[in-house]
């Protein structure tokens, strides 16, 4: 099994149960590229044609015989297994170059490296390697196909991906920005209805309709009226609005078996604290006089210094100001990926609980209390995937008001 | 169906739902096991990674060490969420925020307009109803003021048709006394006259001798004194 921390991170497939996707595979070539650049076999033959270029361009002839060769690309067999934890699995010849014998990769230049990588890996060397060389054993392709069981791979028309995890080159989509769709979407879908319905005014009525509005109402009365008062609290409710839901839908999706929390990822989480900083700097430059420069002197607090002290003093506040500026969205970010990460972490160990005695008899001991303590954990993550939505939201619109007013 | 019939239904319908899943992620796992076990076992390929049981999961491999960290920063991602983020807030702002604020103002301006209205109304029904008591009480007022005056005008009238009879009647009573008094005057004259006439003529007789008529009259003057006196 892969490391456990995996199924909470970003990837390149969705994750269902073994038996409700099956990979169908019969040949090597029915499988992906990236699959296939991953392979032993064709990591060795790789290695070899690595080798020959790297001879030719050997200035000193130490590269020479076959016998050389053997031994080398034999070591970084070796090497490809010996990494701990599995670190060097499915590492290319040039990676164990690049990392054990360094003197060697630097016979070629980084242009020409560049070629000679597409002709050993690019596309049409892929393809000609599935036409060319002798199937993969039976054996080799069952327990691909066991592998890629219940993986079901998102189609990368703009890049190309590394492994399940990693990209190689492009643009790659992955789970999160698949799942982040599916949110925007579903908020455009919820709330273009609810507009449709609210715009004349009229009493709410139904479930649906006075369940979210009280999200909204409670948004507008509970943190942006009371930050920022009503005239700029009507400004920014918009943005409260969009980053809470955003965020709280991006949580719960997380609590949805097979699919995660997108604010689970580094990325996301900094993506949103870097809108609400830049929207506080643009808001706060167009704001505060004098124009554009007003923002950031109003970072300095007022000090009545005389000018003596003022003159060392004021600069080295002013590089404290700026850096806890930065610092305070960051940890915006970081609590957010900190909760989700730890909730799914403990949900995971849970789980791992019955995991772990899967196949002996304790398993029936296990199993029950397993599922118990995780039904419990997650009704305590659902609280957190709200409470750390209205955290963030509150946290921003307090930045914000920061940002925009005199202080 | 009552509540705790309901609820029994599910917490039946849970269980084994929960024991079927737990059970069917069990089998995989142990296939997990079993396949891992049999590459364990399988040394006929041509590498010895293959008695590697990760060996041929493929998925995992190549990785950078940032792979199995929770906290790796992906730009692509971040970059990928700003563009969505953004959009989704332009697309909302324009079909659902705007319009849901706007909706909110104006449900919130109704009701205060209809507060005010209430109230307005409220001030006006009170008012009215001041009026109307004030009116019903100087009604009540008024009514008695024209009983009391009423009873005051029955009780005059009574009063003076009393007296007016009183005086009629004390009138009848004077008039019929004075006729009673002129009767009896007029009578007793009478009476006196014929008394005298009848004495007169008596004594006429009895005397049979012829008065003259001084002595007539100095008769009759004597006898009417003698009969007043006698009265």
């Amino acid at each position: 099994m892969a490391n456990p921390v995996l199924h909470i991170k970003d990837g390149y497939y969705f994750e269902v149960p073994k038996m409700l996707w099956r990979s169908r595979n019969d040949s090597k070539s029915d499988f992906p590229n990236w699959w296939v650049r991953l392979d032993d076999d064709f990591q060795h033959i790789e290695a070899g044609k690595i080798f020959d270029k790297l001879a030719v361009k050997d200035p000193f002839g130490t590269m020479g015989g076959e016998q050389q060769k053997k031994q080398m690309i034999a070591d970084y067999e070796h090497w490809k297994h010996s990494g701990a934890d599995h670190a060097n699995a499915g590492k290319p010849f040039d990676l164990y170059l690049q990392s054990e014998q360094k003197e060697i990769f630097q016979f070629i230049d980084g242009p020409q490296w560049m070629t000679l990588r597409d002709n050993i890996r690019g596309e049409a060397a892929i393809a000609n390697y599935k036409i060319s060389q002798p199937d993969w054993s039976s054996h080799k392709i069952d327990e691909y196909n066991h592998h890629l069981h219940g993986k079901i791979l998102i189609p990368q028309p703009f890049g190309e991906i590394k492994n399940l995890h990693e990209k190689a080159d492009g643009f790659c989509i992955s789970k999160f920005m698949v799942l982040e769709l599916v949110i925007a979407f579903c908020m455009v879908a919820t709330f273009s209805w609810l507009g449709r319905r609210v715009r004349n005014g009229d009493r709410p009525r139904g479930r649906l309709w006075n369940f979210f509005e009280s999200f909204l109402v409670f948004l507008r009365d509970d943190i942006a009226y009371p930050v920022f008062g009503k005239k700029d609290g009507d400004k920014f409710l918009p943005l409260l609005w969009t980053v809470f839901l955003f965020i709280l839908g991006c949580n719960l999706l997380g609590m949805i078996p097979w699919l995660g929390a997108p604010t689970a990822a580094f990325g996301v989480t900094v993506a949103l604290a870097v809108v609400i900083l830049a929207t506080g700097m643009m808001v706060g430059s167009l704001r505060l006089k004098p124009f554009f420069i007003g923002y950031w002197l109003n970072l300095l607090p007022h000090m009545d210094l005389p000018l003596i002290m003022a003159i060392p003093i004021k600069p080295m506040l002013m590089a404290i100001e700026l850096l806890g500026l930065f610092i305070k969205h960051a940890v915006l970010a970081v609590r957010l990926l900190a909760n989700m990460v730890a909730g799914h972490l403990v949900l995971l160990g849970i789980m791992g609980i019955a995991l772990e005695f899967a196949s002996s008899g304790a398993w029936y001991v296990a199993a029950p209390i397993s599922i118990v303590a995780s039904t419990l954990f997650s009704c305590l993550e659902l609280f957190v995937a709200l409470l750390q939505a209205y955290v963030f939201t509150f946290l921003a619109a307090l930045f914000l008001n920061a940002a925009i007013h005199r202080h | 169906m009552t509540v705790q019939k309901r609820k029994l239904l599910q917490l039946t319908l849970a269980f084994p739902l929960a024991a079927w899943i737990l059970l069917a992620a069990g089998s995989s796992l142990a296939d997990d096991h079993a396949a891992e076990t049999s590459a364990d076992s399988h040394t006929t390929d041509s590498h010895d990674a293959e008695s590697d049981p990760h060996a041929l999961d493929n998925g995992h491999k190549n990785a950078s060490p940032s792979m199995l960290h929770p906290q790796e920063f992906k730009s692509d991602l971040a970059l990928f969420t700003l563009v969505v983020f953004i959009l989704l807030l332009a697309i909302l702002l324009k079909f659902a925020w705007g319009p849901i604020t706007q909706g909110l103002e104006k449900r919130e301006q109704g009701i205060a307009d209809q507060i005010d209205q209430a109230r307005l109304d409220a001030e006006q029904a009170n008012e009215t109803l001041q009026k109307y008591k004030q009116q019903l009480q100087d009604a009540v007022l008024e009514a008695q003021q024209i009983v009391a005056q009423a009873r005051q005008d029955a009780e005059t009238a009574g009063d003076k048709i009393v007296a007016d009879a009183k005086q009629a009647a004390e009138r009848e009573r004077d008039r019929a006394l004075d006729a009673i008094d002129v009767a009896t005057r007029s009578a007793l004259d009478e009476v006196a006259q014929r008394g005298t006439e009848i004495a007169v003529d008596l004594a006429g007789k009895i005397i049979s001798k012829e008065l003259n008529a001084d002595d007539h009259a100095s008769l009759i003057r004597e006898s009417i004194d003698q009969f007043a006196s006698n009265n």
